[in-house]
């Protein structure tokens, strides 16, 4: 069971729009396999990233208008949002080694 | 810091394997559902053994779908000392995908500032069998990689399987998975392409657009008579084998498809038993030399060392 908060359509501006750090956006359902197996890989991220970028979730069922205006088409989906923007978009089962080559281009130099 | 001591006593050691024995094939046992939901705790709790080696487990005998690997565990679960923390040999047992002779990642590695920056978290995975290495030594190991690999797409698999290897495994375990994952698929993707009846890229476009189209097909014949919810997976293939059969021309490619698969299968045993084998070496040489195992009866359940 993933650690990481799922954030509904009414808190999305505020927690990942209005972000002062980058904010990975995990889209997922509960019924997805690939998702489930993404879980440790996004929470050890997140302790990793811990205060650089915030990890948070949605659920593509429960908060279909979010997936609808970011166009997801399949979960899992990771959209980097910065300044709220999408930045970096992502596909499929992720492993760490991904997800870092990924996340650290937007912390310390890589700003 | 915290270390977890194998197994506490015999009797937990034979529990383990007599476990996986019960429940049969690997695949339908707990190892492989309780990695791929991501929660292998129960086997570092119960059993005493570090989650990093835990996550190994089912990754060494292939997810059980290419053979059984019981024999394996026993050897391995024999080989372990009780009381034995096995950080280290999960440590030494993902170094092979970069220093194993035959299969290890260095082989395709040229010369340069890639190779460079693989060795140095190869040195940083090494020094982390005897000390904790610090956080921002894996970070800055992991950033000197990406740059220098910046726009080789050629090494873009070997890369990701070193960004994975780039973790401190007491913090993040499971990325001893995503390094044997990467490694696996590495290996079988060369197996593909060294294979003697290698598709061509648009026989392999042609294939895939048919398999898609054909299942889509089957699917929606089922769904004619009855709800999607009520389709079992076997009329279904037999359906897909029957759309497939009709048509010798496309149902060549999928010949061709199944016996490359399994000459590709083929040669994924032979390297899966090399690194079995190449595991229980490290084992029985590093559990040889270690001399700070726990008498029998310690509880399995992992010791803060934190104040030590």
């Amino acid at each position: 069971m993933s650690k990481l908060k799922d954030v509904t359509t009414a808190e999305f501006e505020t927690e990942v729009l209005c972000s002062p750090i980058p904010v990975l956006v995990d889209f997922h359902a509960v019924w997805c396999g690939p998702c489930k197996a993404s879980a440790p890989a996004l929470e050890d991220a997140a302790r990793e990233f811990e205060g650089e970028i915030a990890f948070v979730k949605v659920d593509v069922d429960q908060e279909a208008e979010i997936a609808e205006a970011y166009d997801v088409q399949g979960v899992p989906t990771f959209i980097l949002i910065k300044d709220g923007q999408p930045v970096e978009r992502f596909q499929g089962l992720v492993s760490r080694g991904k997800l870092a080559g990924v996340l650290e281009q937007f912390v310390g130099d890589g700003k | 810091m915290t270390a977890f001591r194998a197994f506490g006593d015999e009797r937990k050691r034979a529990s383990l394997i007599a476990d996986i024995d019960a429940k049969g094939p690997i695949y339908a046992a707990w190892l492989t559902r309780e990695s791929v939901a991501g929660d292998i705790s129960l086997v570092s709790d119960d059993y005493g053994l570090h989650p990093a080696f835990a996550r190994l487990l089912p990754c060494l005998g292939a997810f059980g779908e290419a053979e059984d690997a019981r024999p394996f565990y026993g050897s391995l679960f024999d080989a372990i000392p009780t009381g034995a923390d096995t950080g280290a040999l999960a440590r030494e047992a993902v170094l092979l995908a970069w220093t194993d002779p035959t299969y290890g990642r260095s082989k395709i590695v040229p010369q340069g500032a890639v190779r460079e920056a693989c060795e140095g978290v190869v040195a940083l995975v090494r020094q982390s069998i005897d000390a904790p290495v610090d956080r921002k030594a894996w970070r800055a190991a992991r950033t000197r990689l990406l740059a220098s690999a910046s726009g080789d797409a050629g090494l873009e698999k070997t890369v990701d399987l070193m960004m994975s290897l780039a973790w401190d495994l007491d913090q993040a375990p499971g990325a001893a998975q995503d390094v044997m994952v990467a490694w696996t698929a590495g290996i079988n993707a060369e197996a593909d392409a060294s294979d003697e009846d290698a598709f061509s890229l648009e026989e392999g476009e042609r294939f895939e657009i048919e398999m898609n189209k054909i299942n889509e097909e089957a699917m929606e014949a089922l769904a004619q008579s009855r709800s999607m919810d009520s389709i079992g997976v076997e009329e279904f293939l037999e359906v897909v084998d029957r759309i497939w059969v009709a048509d010798p021309v496309r149902n060549d490619l999928r010949r061709r498809s199944r016996a490359r698969r399994e000459r590709s299968n083929a040669k994924m045993a032979v390297w899966r038993a090399a690194i079995q084998k190449r595991v229980l070496e490290i084992a029985d040489r590093s559990f040889a030399q270690r001399t700070d195992i726990m008498p029998e009866g310690v509880p399995p359940e992992t010791l803060d060392l934190s104040g030590i």
